[in-house]
């Protein structure tokens, strides 16, 4: 009886995503709630690199973080499954707009390009950038040292951190990598000087890596909001996924999230 | 404790308390020594461990190259497309952090493929990579660092040119494999950061730090960030003489700044080796705590030990050398004591022979000390003490431990002496009697003395005969053996007759002559076991034993009385007296006891003086019971009082020159119902110190005031003299008394009644007398000093008592006549009186020339029985008027003799 209901899911399954394939052109005039919530699955756009916020352990294959939580408790409050979709920032743009996912829950940081595509929701977090290098380099001690001639500095590609170094960097060379864990393979190997990333991510993977160390900037150096960021157009969508998170900051859980990946601290207010 | 042993126990301690310090102190540092030892080794293993660890980690690494290039060789084999390949380089690469890059050669060094596409066309020189290059060997060589990122940018460095410590470097490596007939070279350049963060993930840099060195000595990297990589450390690889030994570990000379602990270990495929060197400090850090905490320890320990020790010497030391002290002290004291003292020392063994003895002693035995050495004290045994005596001191000695007690003592001279001896035991600390230790103290003077005293106590000194106390003894004694042996005892009281005036004519020497004589006569005359004694002056008392009956007892007493008598020659005179001799008799039919024997034997004697001397009267019980004692006697004065029989008589006090009646005396009588009228001396001496003489003295002022008032009223104004004691006068409220009796008759006027002091003598505080005196005089009562000259009433009172008169005694008055002293001393009273403005009364006139010649000293005033004799009130009115009216014997005899102008009034 159980593995019948969940043939008849996956059947749905398989029928809401050939519906959702094609309905990037067709079905304008319907809220995307409403086809959600008649598929019953909320597909939800993460990048499972991201420490803290939606990573999924290569050597367990689970997720975690703070947004698979969040997007947990928007399945429960839509009252529909969840189904993530592995995106990156790289592909963040194309991802929500051709309706690969219902909603990017992952951390996005509002920058004036993303906002031109893309519809945010208010935020809930805001980070800092962080650089990670190696305990054993001795030519970058402090965030001044980074841009100098010489200095490979390693961001990921579709990154905020990308476009936001692009105009920062004036000495150091720029290396934008998009493969998974890129970045870390190449300061390890000594091919980068630092990667870039957020708080979060920062703070989960000084967990995971002995080898790295954090280079703080001095003060804020460039602090940038996070949202969710969905397919702009869809108001009553947009209308209930900011109402989840107004409730979610109202309600607690965000911060009771945020406490259990220990971002209390960059929640956004 | 002699200066060597001090020293000796001295040297004793030091060396013990030295032996055991070091001994600890060698323990110690042996402990800390080992313990170091094992921290050094402890350090080298750990060192070797991270040797082993990080070789076996390198080489890992080199084999994981060395796969890495033949897996890639095998797909590169397959294209020939560059791009491919270098994607295919930087796949491989991708899970491989200790690699940077990865670089296809050409035969002639040039890079003609790379995962990184800047290194293209750069030419590495390989040459000198090692091992060296030996032809077709598919091996992988090392080269010398290189400074930069990777190839393109970086620059090879030379044992003369190292990499800069803080700068980026690289390792080529090369791996060459057969390929086909030929061989393709790949070039890696290994990031030694990462093997430097694996190292640092290990030690940390305070800790030591790692190195690896090529075969030739090259630096390869080293986590010391001081390390530059290209240079070339030859000396100390060869050193190592690798050769021979891989591995290894030792102690770098502690002469360096840092010394430390280093471990080596060549890798087991590629010539480099991995040296791990720890700092040694850190390695001994824990030593170096337990060190510190086992110091902390032992060397306050030691030192409170050292202290405590030496502290507890230093007391041992000070009491020892106090015991010692003392004890020298108790020797000087003790053999100067001995010799010195003054009393004869004697030590004896337990059982009694003599150890030493001291001069003292020899002085007082006579025995020196060599013959008393040795000797049983028993050799100065004078046999007065019996066995007894001895047997009890041998008892309080073993006993009590000791004994005192007095000793007669037999010295050389056979002369007995006695001794106070003091014996004690002396005791060692068991108990256990070491000694015994006897004091004399020769005591025979005072013996001597004691006898002499004993028997002035007990003997007259003049007569040698028993006193009276030892007479009461003997009296006692005899009474008790006489009622144990049914006999009868006879007392005889003696009393010489007309010894008084032996002594007044012949002196006393004459008088104590004759006393011894009589005596030694008397006792003479008396039989053995009789006592005769010597109660005091010519009074002696017999007391006969053993008499069956009363008259035997008769010539005992005849001979006594005989032996008295005869006569006893003094110088050229004869002296002889007699004895009265009074006898009673003992037991009687009532009790008696010795003193009341006594008195009857005395009251016997009296009677035998009044029946005329020379004789005895034995005692009459009968006539003894008539009469009563004293206590009935004062109860008879009392009662006597009350029933009124006391009357007073009253002697006239004339002017001789005048012939007028000055006043008259008050003089008490006795008008006893059955004997009589009694003078005063038959019973004032009764009551003389008797509460009763103040109520009697108080009766006869009464009296006298009444008597005053009724001769005023019956026309007549007559002044009373009354006589006082002494202790009236003192009574407390005497003048409250006199002022209320004198109240009581208010028509006797002021100057009426004068008080006469006698027993002056009695009078105590001068001062109070004067006082009471004075008060007397202000009520009008005025005062004479009576029996003047006579005994006490002499010239301080005269001189201090506000007195208005003196009495003459009438002892002066009657030898006035005869001249002589009397007359003198009369002659200055008289002076006297008038000098202090006194009166002057004359008691006791009896004649006429009496009278005459006290007018011609100037005492005009006069009583006496040559005036009149004392008489009853009632005759008073009639003899005034009759001695005014006639003149009597004394007035008409002074007339003539006498011209003063009164006279012819009486005539």
């Amino acid at each position: 009886m159980r593995i019948l209901v969940l043939l008849l899911r996956l059947v749905v399954l398989a029928s809401g995503l050939s519906v959702s394939a094609q309905g990037s052109t067709a079905d304008l005039a319907t809220s995307r709630l409403d086809r959600v919530r008649e598929a019953r699955v909320l597909r939800v756009c993460i990048w499972p690199d991201y420490y803290s916020i939606t990573y999924r352990n290569p050597k367990t294959q689970l997720l975690s973080g703070i947004d698979i939580d969040l997007a947990g408790e928007l399945g429960k409050d839509l009252g529909v499954a969840v189904q993530f979709v592995d995106s990156s920032f790289a592909r963040l743009i194309d991802d929500v707009t051709q309706d690969r996912c219902d909603l990017a829950m992952f951390a996005v940081g509002i920058t004036p390009a993303r906002a031109e595509k893309l519809r945010f929701t208010r935020p809930y977090l805001a980070s800092d950038i962080y650089a990670i290098t190696t305990k054993t380099n001795r030519r970058i001690k402090d965030w001044d040292q980074i841009d100098r001639t010489g200095s490979v500095v390693a961001v990921a590609r579709g990154t905020l951190h990308e476009s936001i170094m692009k105009g920062k960097l004036k000495a150091a060379q720029l290396l934008v990598l998009d493969t998974p864990f890129a970045r870390e393979q190449e300061v390890q190997s000594g091919r980068a000087d630092v990667f870039l990333t957020d708080y979060p991510y920062s703070q989960r993977f000084l967990a995971s890596a002995d080898w790295a160390r954090l280079v703080s900037p001095p003060g804020a150096y460039h602090i940038t909001p996070y949202a969710y960021a969905m397919q702009p157009g869809d108001d009553a969508w947009a209308a209930r996924i900011e109402r989840f998170v107004s409730d979610i900051k109202n309600d607690g859980r965000l911060l009771a999230a945020a406490r259990r990946h220990k971002l209390e601290t960059i929640v956004s207010p | 404790m002699t200066r060597r042993a001090w020293r000796q126990l001295r040297t004793t301690f030091l060396l013990f308390l030295g032996v055991f310090v070091g001994g600890m102190v060698a323990m110690s540092a042996y402990t800390l020594w080992r313990l170091r030892g094992e921290a050094v080794a402890n350090g080298l293993g750990i060192a070797a461990m991270h040797s082993r660890g990080f070789e076996d980690f390198l080489t890992q690494s080199l084999h994981v190259t060395e796969l890495v290039a033949a897996n890639s060789l095998a797909q590169v084999s397959l294209v020939r497309d560059a791009r491919e390949i270098e994607r295919t380089f930087v796949a491989a690469l991708q899970h491989v952090p200790f690699l940077r890059s990865m670089s296809l050669l050409d035969d002639a060094g040039r890079i003609v493929a790379s995962s990184n596409p800047a290194n293209l066309g750069v030419t590495v020189a390989t040459q000198n990579y090692l091992p060296a290059d030996a032809g077709r060997l598919q091996i992988l060589r090392i080269g010398e660092p290189w400074a930069g990122r990777d190839f393109a940018s970086g620059q090879p460095s030379t044992a003369g040119t190292p990499v800069d410590a803080d700068s980026l470097g690289f390792i080529p490596v090369t791996r060459s494999i057969g390929l086909g007939k030929g061989r393709v070279t790949l070039l890696f350049a290994l990031n030694p950061d990462y093997f430097i963060n694996h190292i640092a993930q290990k030690i940390a840099a305070e800790e030591g730090s790692v190195s690896v060195l090529r075969y030739d000595g090259t630096l390869l990297m080293d986590s010391d960030p001081g390390g530059r990589p290209g240079s070339l450390q030859d000396h100390f690889v060869s050193e190592l003489r690798l050769a021979e030994v891989e591995f290894g570990q030792f102690e770098q000379g502690s002469g360096e700044d840092r010394p430390r602990l280093i471990a080596f270990r060549a890798s087991r495929l590629y010539p480099f080796l991995v040296v791990t060197a720890l700092d040694r400090r850190p390695a001994l850090q824990q030593w170096r705590t337990e060190t510190r905490t086992v110091l902390g320890v032992m060397v306050p320990a030691l030192l409170a030990i050292t202290l405590l020790a030496t502290g507890l010497y230093r007391r041992q030391m000070q009491l020892a050398e106090q015991r010692a002290e003392s004890e020298r002290l108790q020797q000087i004291n003790a053999a100067s004591v001995f010799t010195n003292a003054r009393e004869g020392i004697m030590i004896t063994s337990p059982d009694g022979t003599i150890l030493d003895v001291n001069e003292a002693f020899s002085r007082m035995s006579g025995f020196s000390r060599e013959e008393s050495l040795g000797q049983n004290p028993r050799f100065l045994r004078s046999g007065v003490q019996a066995k007894e005596f001895y047997t009890a001191m041998w008892g309080d000695l073993i006993g009590q431990g000791h004994w005192s007690g007095e000793v007669w003592n037999r010295g050389k001279s056979g002369e007995m002496f006695a001794a106070i001896l003091t014996i004690s035991a002396v005791r060692d600390d068991q108990g256990r009697t070491r000694q015994y230790v006897a004091l004399f103290s020769d005591i025979t003077l005072l013996k001597a003395n004691e006898e002499k005293l004993k028997r002035t106590a007990h003997y007259d000194a003049l007569t040698g005969l028993p006193n009276r106390v030892l007479l009461a003894d003997r009296l006692h004694q005899g009474m008790m053996q006489t009622q144990r042996r049914g006999q009868r005892l006879t007392v005889a009281f003696l009393d010489l007759d007309g010894f008084k005036a032996v002594n007044d004519q012949h002196g006393h020497e004459a008088g104590d002559q004759l006393l011894m004589t009589v005596a030694g006569r008397m006792k003479q005359a008396l039989r053995e076991g009789d006592t005769l004694a010597r109660l005091g002056g010519d009074e002696f008392v017999a007391v006969l034993l053993d008499l069956s009956d009363i008259p035997s007892c008769a010539p005992i007493v005849d001979r006594l009385i005989a032996a008295s008598a005869q006569p006893v020659p003094y110088g050229e005179q004869i002296l002889q007296v007699s004895t009265s001799v009074g006898v009673t008799f003992y037991p009687q039919a009532e009790e008696v006891d010795a003193d009341q024997l006594l008195r009857q034997a005395d009251q016997a004697m009296y009677q035998a003086k009044l029946a005329g001397k020379n004789r005895y009267c034995v005692f009459d019980a009968e006539l003894d019971r008539s009469v009563r004692s004293h206590n009935e006697r004062l109860e008879d004065i009392r009662r006597a009082l009350l029933a009124d029989e006391f009357v007073l008589h009253y002697q006239p006090r004339v002017n001789l020159r005048s012939g007028a009646v000055i006043g008259v005396e008050a003089l008490i009588r006795w008008q006893h119902p059955e004997k009589g009228l009694l003078l005063p001396a038959a019973f004032l001496p009764l009551i003389e110190n008797h509460p009763l003489a103040v109520d009697l003295g108080e009766w006869v002022i009464a009296r006298a005031l009444a008597q005053i008032a009724e001769w005023r009223g019956g026309g007549l104004e007559m002044a009373v003299s009354v006589n006082i004691g002494a202790r009236q006068l003192q009574q407390a409220g005497f003048v409250e008394r006199l002022r209320t009796l004198l109240a009581g008759q208010p028509e006797v006027g002021p100057g009426r009644l004068d008080l006469e002091l006698r027993e002056t003598r009695a009078l105590k505080d001068l001062a109070s007398v004067c006082a009471i005196i004075t008060a007397c005089r202000k009520i009008g009562v005025s005062f004479a000093l009576d029996d003047f000259a006579c005994g006490h009433s002499s010239l301080t009172y005269l001189k201090s008592l506000p007195v208005s008169r003196i009495n003459i005694d009438r002892s002066f008055v009657c030898d006035l006549l005869e001249g002589g002293e009397n007359r003198a001393v009369l002659e200055g009273v008289i002076g006297l009186a008038k000098a202090f403005h006194r009166q002057i009364v004359a008691e006791g006139v009896e004649s006429i020339e009496q009278g005459q010649m006290l007018l011609q000293l100037g005492c005009e005033s006069a009583q006496g029985d040559g005036i009149a004799r004392p008489m009853p009130a009632a005759d008073i009115v009639a003899w005034v008027a009759a001695w005014q009216s006639s003149p009597g014997a004394l007035r008409g005899a002074a007339l003539p003799s006498v011209s003063v102008p009164h006279l012819p009034i009486r005539a």
